[in-house]
């Protein structure tokens, strides 16, 4: 039923991934060119060429996701494949270099390259890793409607604090006021809001309310309850803001990355054959 | 002296202006008598700028007046002009109170006293009826409406909605969106509400939205407050508005009043009528919704026939040249009347039927001219039609492996009839045994038929009762087996989440499920844990007798369920007869026994079922599920969803419950029974050979089934702008996105009278690869599945 | 007093709808908590913001103490003052409006909400971004900026260095160097980024500029840029005798791949040799030549070239053949084993003998690749002094030349005889006479010129036929009259093994005597060479491992000096060139 792509059909696209790179590595053990293997060999051009294809393919991967209720095969195969295939191209393309590197265009293709492997490798983790503990920061049954939540406790503080000091309706009014969830990338990732409104509120309400009597005290009591739910729930959503943006960040370097890999790969076949 | 009349037509709607209009262009005297004070109030009511479709499509339009799909404001725009043009004698606020005499001298009495005498009185009333009134003091305050035409119109206000029906809790979930809402019921609970509604209400109450007042009567109205007497006295609710919706006084009534009979008590029964519309009282014409014709093209060709009958011009119904075209394939080219006659005669099921309603029935139904061992439908199939045999007969293959086993119907039979109760797959494969006439009507047109004549039910449930044993238990029961059984069977219905036998209680009887499914639970450290899923055609409550000791277990309905019961001791001789039987059931026994023991160790995986049921899936025969642990929220199954469905995404992955990282996420379940087909004007509901249920493009956009659908998974919407490529999107970021649904640009901001009609999943019916939201999962996080494939041990074992 | 608040809410579409409430008071209190007669429960209204007196003569507003700063009357930031029908008095978010007294009540008031500090939502929304989309750039602005980068810095700015700012020539000629110094002007190339490896060591003067060899784009490099220097390249085979498409069609890169490094770009691995030496039927079915694939395992025994026939000038292959070794047919009469004799040999003149080596005449010559040749002035005439007259010992005779040799003799006696004084027994008195005094007489010179004859006649034939000549050389008569002889003409191959390289000052660490078995070689005939086994013993093929690791190129070149220049397209293009 639901199977990860790791082990899906049960490893086909490891099996394909790890039997190209055998295949590459006999090929390159047995193979001894002019001058100790390179890029310019006939193996070299081939692992080149199917290094290149390799390459367009994976990039491919960012359409295909996009056009829907076509091809025969599910996505989670173009994925799966996405992995390991993409795994393989390290290997693949090594070969292809025959460890000749240097301070130049070609060199560079390669470092991007990798780049984008390793962002991609961080991504299969996050993919792998935060699902389970967002489902688990969740609990059961989704957060629901957060604004609606967060806003309604809001209006409740409110009510609560409406006949307690200007200084705790001030406090009550900042929470609500300046509270925010997520914000700037780094807010995001970091999962936690270190001068969270609604927090300091709780914390400053707590220490006047200790000297409140009869009626204001326990409305007090409320209010310091509500807030403390508030800022429990606000600590489980800001959980799940971190957890999403974990899931997303990784993207931001693979795309942008790859798309630079395709400039420079072009470029190097370009060149290579340029300058023949 | 009154003034007379040759045609009093009663109601100005579709229908009652049609003849209206008709009368005018013969120049024959004429009223039309209009309860408010403008055209066809039904439509009048219509949300504002709501499209209007013109189905069925097929069937011409006979009228002096024009109607083509169009907004509400155009087609009124429309009638009002043609009214007048034609000089149609309308009079408005004329409400009809009485009709008495008979054919040439018929007196009505209008509200405001005065009486009018007509030859002939046309009916066109429709089923609406009179809204009720708040009948206490200071129920005339200007705060008071009772109708909603946009919900989005208030914000902010107290509310106060009067009411437990279907429309009251509708328009109260609708506006509790904005507003302060409070429902006011008479009785204790919203029992007369569809299942979906009152799920709907509960759950808001539940959450808070709605502050719900029972056993409450407005005692008395005063601007911005609304008194109640409660059960502990009295209770003010301060509102800025407060909308009753207390239901119609039920036409019904009316037309009874004026000698008018019906042939059941059932509310949805319709009058007799000849095929002149002509009911029992003669000159007495009823047409329209009342007559049992909802769609406003038929009422307007039936205005216009109805005045050319009382003219005595026997012209042809409007459908004739249908069901000439659908007679074609008959050999013997017979008109009409005979085939319809022939019908009649060989069909006892259709025997109660006025010719009208047959005719409408055979519009409905397709011809069926199979030759020798032509195959009508395949087990398995999801058809659920019903079939009936006019001329020649049909082989039922009632045993998978071996298709000798056969139980053969022949004219007057029919069939199809389990898959139509149980909304599940073809239990058999039906063979044409020779060249036959066969009938094959739409699960719609068989349940209208149902409701309107008793008989037909009941015939069906005999036969049915013997076949389903037959189905579900073993093939090879001979008739004298079943027979002792069948005398004391019968049918027992549950509704949801009630309870058939609980452990412990002393054995009572079998249940066969035919239709519905329920779970099976057990006391584990003190509380219920689920053991087992049942879905129809399998049966319950054998394990008690065949072990001779009490119910080792607690059997609840997980959906409206229908069982048939019969007694233990005659079911156990039914064993002793039949040995295939015996070992089929000692089978099922056994494991069900072992089941039972391996989900004691694993109470979570019972909890999932559990909590399943709850979200329904008990009636689903295909559900989307989502597996948290995989699923990163990318979204790409709602984008896939509505880049294959012209840019609504028919599916919300956020929404919904989760239990134990299983995530059920807002999206069609295509139900054993779907809710929304319930009652759907234009039939346009279907569900596919696969069991996908989708609707066509005949919808008229009148939202029955987003308000039926207890899932809340249609909705109304109009279809997103085109987009541009997918590259100049992904290069350049030109206009919406992969699932953005968002008017890019000026063209599109101006458009925006698109007609809305309702979008559901349809499972990707048309797309070869299946559902596109599974298909483009690229961390195989969500799947569709069975309840009966997701319920198997193995699969709850590995998630245990 | 009574007093009627008329509570305003406005709705979304425009309508205001109004709730009246009849209060008791003594003074209305304005504030947010609940024991205000006017509640005013909006975010933004403190609990008690101020009261409304009803006094003789009008009403008077007085804001609380801490409320002063959110209060106007009119418009006007006040604490407190006078008010009257019409005032609007403002508290935070709320305006209250004081009305015409309606019924019994005394004051009225209309409040309304009309500055909303916004919805405690609506203000969460804003604060917030929870999606890293909402919040820095895109992906496609990354993407696009990065693509842009990289196009920019690594084919457009090459592509224009190179095609459109340096236009200058870089092309390769005769003076190739001055060309590739003079760029030295121009900072850095922009297709250096195309690089694709280091250029070998000797190409590293013209690695600037990548134009110089890659002359069209997407073209490879053609054969005419490396005949530039390397003019004089010849074939490996004579393509008249055998047509291997594989030598006369590929391009000099072919084999010689550049960018592989500093290291040279000959090829030096055996297989590159074996894939035709290893079975050369297959290629070229005349050949002479034997197959080999290693020099280890099974290169054929040498054949060294000898001389045939020193008159004829004729040489021929012979193999090292224990059972018939190869014979040198120079006319020579050698024996090293004399030479070599471990006594030493006698130096004539000084009575010594010395002990001889190798070197005395085999010194290589200044490459140190082979040997200078020997010769008799420089290496024999030391002991062979070619003297004749016992009576004069240094008088010598000159070498190569018998009509010289004959003159000299002639020559010597003659003058010896007329000037007298000489000391030989059997000479005639005149001959004997003190030199000086009188003139002969024309008897005494015929006399003395007599005995001149006799003495030349006798020494040529001491010289001749017997000691001096004959030791090295086979003498022959050539008539009847005195001193009619010939000396039979001497030729020696200057290498045994053309077509072999073997470098000797690279084996000087072994002496001679290790492969060269000179000192027992008694004739002069002997082909002094090692057989192959010889040089197995310390070198093996190219994957040799517990020998030196020799591939076909240690000793035998590629490109074969007597043959045809290779690349007949490539001598073309340099004589246009010039």
């Amino acid at each position: 039923m639901h199977t990860s792509i790791l082990v899906f059909r049960n490893f086909r696209y490891l099996k394909i991934a790890v039997g190209l790179v055998l295949v590459a590595i006999v090929a390159y053990v047995i193979h001894s060119p002019l001058g100790g293997p390179n890029g310019g060999s006939w193996l070299g051009y081939t692992l080149g060429t199917l290094g290149a294809l390799l390459i367009v393919w994976l990039a491919w991967f960012g359409v295909r996701k996009r056009r829907y209720g076509v091809g025969k095969l599910l996505l989670e195969d173009w994925a799966s494949g996405h992995v390991y295939l993409g795994l393989s191209l390290l290997i693949i393309a090594t070969l292809h270099s025959g460890f000749q590197f240097g301070i130049n265009v070609h060199t560079l293709a390669y470092a991007l390259m990798v780049l984008v492997i390793a962002s991609g490798a961080y991504g299969l983790y996050a993919y792998l890793r935060y699902p389970g503990l967002r489902s688990l920061n969740r609990g059961e049954g989704a957060l629901g409607d957060v604004w609606a939540l967060v806003a309604g406790m809001s209006r409740d503080c409110y009510e609560i604090a409406r006949d307690l000091p200007d200084e705790v309706y001030k406090l009550v009014e900042d929470a609500d006021k300046n509270t925010a969830l997520g914000g700037s990338v780094w807010r995001q990732l970091s999962g936690r809001d270190p001068n969270c409104a609604s927090t300091r509120a709780l914390r400053e309400i707590r220490k006047k309310a200790e000297s409140y009597t009869d009626r204001d005290a326990d409305a007090a009591r409320r209010l310091v309850r509500v807030l403390a739910r508030k800022v429990e729930l606000l600590g489980r959503i800001r959980k799940d803001i971190q957890y999403k943006a974990l899931l997303d960040i990784w993207l931001y370097f693979h795309v942008p990355l790859t798309v630079a890999l395709l400039g420079v790969l072009a470029i190097h076949i370009i060149t290579v054959f340029l300058y023949w | 002296m009154a003034e007379h009349y040759q045609v009093a037509i009663v109601g100005s709607g579709p229908c009652g202006m049609s003849a209206g209009g008709r009368a005018a262009e013969k120049g024959i005297s004429h009223i039309v008598l209009e309860r408010t004070d403008h055209l066809s109030d039904t439509i009048f009511k219509y949300q504002k700028g709501k499209h209007v479709m013109a189905t069925p499509d097929i069937l011409p339009l006979r009228s002096s007046m024009d109607f083509e799909p169009g907004t509400r404001e155009a087609i009124l725009g429309t009638w009002e002009r043609q009214t007048q043009s034609l000089g149609v004698n309308v009079r408005f606020n004329a409400e009809v109170t009485a009709i008495s005499g008979q054919k040439g001298g018929f007196a009505l009495k209008l509200k405001s006293g005065e009486e009018i005498t007509a030859d002939n009185v046309v009916l066109g009333i429709g089923l609406q009826g009179n809204l009720r009134r708040l009948a206490c003091p200071g129920g005339d305050w200007d705060g008071v409406q009772y109708q909603l035409d946009d919900p989005d119109e208030y914000e902010g206000e107290n509310i106060a909605v009067i009411g437990a029906g279907d429309a009251a809790i509708e328009n109260a979930v609708a506006l509790s969106r904005q507003n302060n809402v409070y429902i006011i019921n008479r009785r204790d609970e919203c029992a007369r509400a569809k299942d979906g509604n009152r799920n709907l209400i509960e759950a808001a109450i539940e959450s808070g939205d709605i502050t719900c007042y029972y056993n409450a009567d407005p005692k008395s109205v005063s601007p911005g407050k609304l008194t109640l007497t409660v059960a502990d006295g009295e209770a003010e609710v301060e509102c800025d508005r407060i909308i009753a919706r207390l239901g119609a006084i039920a036409p019904r009534k009316f037309v009874e009043s004026c000698g008018i009979e019906f042939p059941s008590s059932d509310p949805a029964a319709l009058p007799e009528l000849s095929p002149q519309y002509e009911s029992n009282v003669p000159g007495l014409y009823i047409v329209g919704a009342l007559a049992g014709f909802p769609l406003i093209k038929q009422a307007m060709n039936q205005g216009y026939e109805v005045v050319e009958f009382i003219l005595g011009n026997q012209i042809k119904p409007a459908d004739e040249p249908l069901l000439e075209e659908k007679f074609k394939t008959l050999p013997g080219n017979r008109s009409v009347d005979e085939v319809i006659t022939h019908i009649r005669e060989n069909v006892p099921l259709l025997r109660g039927l006025t010719p009208l309603q047959l005719r409408e029935f055979l519009l409905d139904a397709t011809i069926h001219v199979p030759g020798k061992g032509d195959v009508i439908f395949e087990r398995n199939d999801y058809t659920n039609s019903f079939f009936m045999i006019v001329d020649g007969g049909a082989d039922i293959q009632i045993d998978e492996k071996d298709p000798n086993v056969k139980v053969t119907v022949g004219v007057g039979d029919f069939f199809g009839e389990i898959g139509l109760i149980a909304g599940r797959r073809r239990s058999a494969t039906v063979v044409a045994a020779e060249p036959s006439f066969m009938l094959e009507s739409p699960r719609r047109s068989m349940i209208k038929l149902i409701n309107s004549v008793e008989a037909v039910e009941r015939a069906m449930n005999e036969v049915a009762l013997v076949r389903q044993l037959r189905t579900y238990l073993s093939p090879h029961l001979t008739d004298e087996a079943i027979q002792p059984v069948l005398e004391t069977a019968e049918v027992r219905s549950f509704k949801s989440g009630q309870t058939m036998f609980k452990e412990g209680d002393a054995d009572e009887g079998v249940y066969l499920i035919r239709k519905g499914s329920v779970t099976v639970s057990r006391r584990i450290g003190g509380k219920d844990i689920v053991i087992a899923y049942v879905p129809a055609g399998h049966y319950v409550g054998e394990m008690a007798f065949l072990t001779r000791a009490r119910r080792n277990a607690t059997v609840r309905a997980a959906i409206n369920t229908e069982t048939i019961w019969m007694d233990s001791d005659r079911f156990r001789q039914m064993i002793e007869a039949s040995p295939q039987l015996r070992g089929e059931v000692e089978r099922r026994l056994l494991t069900r026994f072992i089941e039972g023991e391996s989900m004691h160790a694993r109470p979570d995986a019972g909890n999932i079922i559990q909590f399943l049921v709850e979200q329904g899936v008990g009636e689903a025969t295909d559900i989307l599920l989502i597996d948290e642990t995989l699923c990163v929220a990318c979204d790409n199954c709602e984008k896939a969803c509505a880049e294959t469905h012209g840019g609504v995404s028919r599916l919300n992955r956020e929404a919904g419950p989760t239990f134990n990282r299983i995530h059920v996420p807002t999206s069609c379940r295509h139900c054993e029974h779907p809710h929304c087909m319930a009652d759907c004007p234009p039939d346009a509901i279907h569900r596919a050979v696969d069991g996908e249920v989708y609707i066509d493009d005949s919808c008229i956009g009148c939202g029955n089934c987003e308000r039926n659908c207890p899932y809340g998974v249609i909705h109304l919407s109009a279809g997103a702008p085109k987009k541009p490529g997918l590259f100049s999107w992904m290069l350049f970021g030109l206009g919406p996105g992969p699932g953005e649904n968002k008017k890019w640009n000026k063209a599109h901001k101006k458009d925006d009278g698109a007609p809305k009609v309702a979008v559901k999943c349809d499972m990707c019916l048309n797309i070869p690869g299946g559902a596109s939201c599974v298909r483009a999962c690229p961390t195989g996080a969500a799947i569709r599945v069975s309840p009966e494939e997701f319920f198997s041990l193995s699969e709850l074992a590995a998630r245990g | 007093m009574e007093v009627l608040v008329r509570y305003l809410t406005k709705k979304r579409d425009g309508a205001i709808s109004a709730r009246d409430e009849l209060v008791v008071c003594e003074a209305v209190h304005f504030g947010r908590s609940t024991d205000n007669e006017v509640e005013l429960p909006a975010p933004g209204v403190l609990l008690h913001e101020g009261v409304l007196h009803k006094r003789a003569g009008g009403m008077f507003f007085e804001a609380a103490g801490d409320a002063r700063a959110n209060v106007t009357i009119d418009g006007q930031p006040t604490a407190s003052g006078p008010v009257q029908i019409g005032s609007r008095i403002g508290i935070g978010p709320y305006d209250v409006v004081v009305l015409p007294p309606e019924g019994e009540a005394e004051i009225a008031l209309s409040v309304e909400l009309v500055r909303p500090v916004g919805d405690s939502l609506d203000s969460l929304r804003r604060n917030s971004a929870t999606r890293i989309e909402q919040v820095g750039i895109g992906k496609r602005p990354l993407a696009w900026g990065a693509l842009i980068v990289v196009l920019l810095a690594f084919l457009a700015w090459p592509l224009i260095e190179t095609y459109v700012i340096d236009t200058g020539d870089h092309a390769l000629s005769r003076n190739a160097i001055e060309v590739a110094v003079k760029d030295e002007s121009w900072p850095v190339a922009g297709d250096i980024a195309w690089l694709t490896g280091a250029i070998s060591g000797p190409h590293k003067f013209i690695a600037r500029n990548c134009s110089t060899c890659h002359e069209r784009p997407f073209v490879k490099v053609q054969d005419n840029v490396c005949a530039e220097c390397h003019a004089d390249v010849r074939h490996h085979v004579d393509p008249k005798e055998h047509d291997l498409p594989e030598l006369t069609t590929a391009l000099c890169q072919s084999c010689h791949k550049e960018h592989q490094g500093v290291e040279p770009i000959t090829r030096k691995d055996q297989a590159f040799c074996s894939s035709c030496h290893g079975d050369l039927q297959a290629v070229a079915a005349n050949t002479k030549l034997e197959d080999t694939t290693s020099f280890g395992r099974n290169h054929p025994e040498f054949r060294p070239t000898v001389v045939a026939d020193p008159v004829a000038r004729t040489f021929e292959r012979v193999r090292l053949d224990k059972a018939n070794w190869p014979v040198e047919k120079s006319n020579l009469t050698f024996t090293h084993k004399k030479h070599l004799n471990p006594q030493g040999v006698l130096v004539p003149g000084k009575q010594e003998r010395r002990m001889m080596e190798c070197a005395d005449c085999h010194v290589t010559d200044e490459g140190g690749l082979g040997f200078a040749p020997v010769e008799m002035e420089k290496n024999c005439s030391e002991c062979h002094l070619l003297n004749f007259e016992p009576t004069v010992p240094t008088r010598r005779l000159p070498h190569g030349d018998v009509e010289a040799v004959v003159n000299s003799l002639r020559e010597f006696y003659g003058d010896l005889a007329l000037r007298g004084g000489a000391t030989v027994e059997e000479a005639p008195a005149v001959v004997r006479r003190r030199p000086g005094g009188r003139s002969l007489s024309e008897e005494e010179r015929l006399e003395a010129l007599a005995w001149a004859d006799k003495a030349a006649r006798d020494a040529g034939e001491r010289v001749f036929a017997k000691s001096v000549c004959g030791t090295c050389h086979q003498v022959s008569r050539t008539g009847d009259g005195p001193l009619d002889y010939a000396v039979a003409p001497v030729l020696v191959v200057d290498r045994w093994m053309p077509k072999g390289r073997f470098d000797h000052s690279r084996h000087n660490a072994a002496d001679c005597a290790t492969c060269h078995d000179a000192a027992d070689s008694e004739k002069a005939t002997d082909v002094l060479l090692p057989q192959i086994a010889t040089c197995q013993a310390c070198h093996g093929g190219e994957t040799a491992a517990q020998r030196v690791p020799s591939t076909c190129v240690s000793c035998h070149a590629f490109h074969l000096d007597f043959h045809e220049p290779m690349r007949v397209r490539a001598q073309a293009a340099r004589v246009e060139g010039e």
